[in-house]
């Protein structure tokens, strides 16, 4: 059954064969958010220039909760389906949603410098970030304990199912513990974005510019998975 | 002068490059893989 079901591989699956046009369009996306964000932008009132780290440290954030949400989403449907590409796109995404979860710390740590006066803190929205980091490392680790595709692959939809609980605590650990972070800006309760209209907009274009590159190199690291899980099971017959 | 400017080149810039590098590292992995490795 997972010998025809990874057939569809990465030259010819319709999906897959747009990873040139994504790429195109990623890359557009993020030159006009670059421009927007270092020029366009005003500088914050309080913050002055500094707040121009928030383009890329927000998107980056964002990224990685909707990596994360994919993942979780990808392990049902393996459980579900037991359809090798579930599997490959689970760890796809998981990886790429690691690498903007270290990329959201490090950047909130060089924007928290100038702000708050530190380079890290002990409050809730970073420690649950922080956690976040380190249980999805966990996640890619887990996937080299057992040789066996089924079990390696069971294993690992377990804990994306399971790990996927931390993204919701992440996003409203401001509003349920005292917290030193930004409370939310864009996606308020009772209320719209509180920004001035060129912030939002420059920070909308940035989120889209982000979730363009996301979406082109989950593809790409798809492909390659769906590559590996053709060739090891080619070296099996 | 730019207020933190530091700060601001230095986020721009490990951004870019760890995308960048992911994205390269990638495409190496796929040509090791094609190959058969």
């Amino acid at each position: 059954m997972i010998e025809t079901a990874i057939r569809p591989t990465r030259d010819r699956s319709r999906a897959l064969r747009a990873r040139p046009w994504l790429g195109a369009a990623s890359l557009a996306a993020s030159a006009v958010a670059l421009g927007m964000a270092l020029v366009w932008a005003p500088p914050d009132a309080v913050q002055g220039d500094v707040q121009r780290v928030m383009y890329v440290h927000v998107p980056s954030a964002w990224l990685a909760y909707l990596a994360f949400v994919v993942v979780f989403l990808a392990s049902a449907a393996w459980l579900w389906t037991k359809a090798p590409w579930t599997d490959a796109l689970a760890v796809a995404s998981a990886e790429i949603g690691v690498l903007f979860t270290g990329l959201a710390l490090v950047l909130g740590s060089i924007w928290a410098k100038p702000t708050w006066g530190v380079w890290w803190t002990w409050e809730p929205r970073l420690i649950t970030t922080a956690a976040m980091f380190v249980m999805y490392v966990g996640y890619l680790l887990t996937r080299g304990l057992s040789t066996d595709f089924e079990r390696r692959a069971t294993r690992a939809a377990v804990l994306g199912i399971v790990f996927v609980v931390d993204v919701p605590i992440v996003h409203l650990s401001v509003l349920w513990m005292n917290s030193l972070h930004q409370l939310p800006t864009v996606l308020r309760a009772g209320g719209g974005p509180a920004m001035d209209d060129r912030m939002l907009l420059t920070l909308v274009v940035s989120v889209v510019a982000g979730t363009l590159v996301y979406a082109w190199l989950l593809l790409e690291r798809t492909a390659l998975e769906l590559a590996r899980q053709a060739r090891i099971l080619e070296a099996r017959r | 002068m730019i207020e933190g400017l530091g700060f601001i080149v230095a986020a721009y810039a490990i951004t870019l490059v760890s995308l960048v590098a992911y994205a390269f590292s990638l495409r190496a992995r796929a040509r090791r893989e094609d190959k058969g490795h």
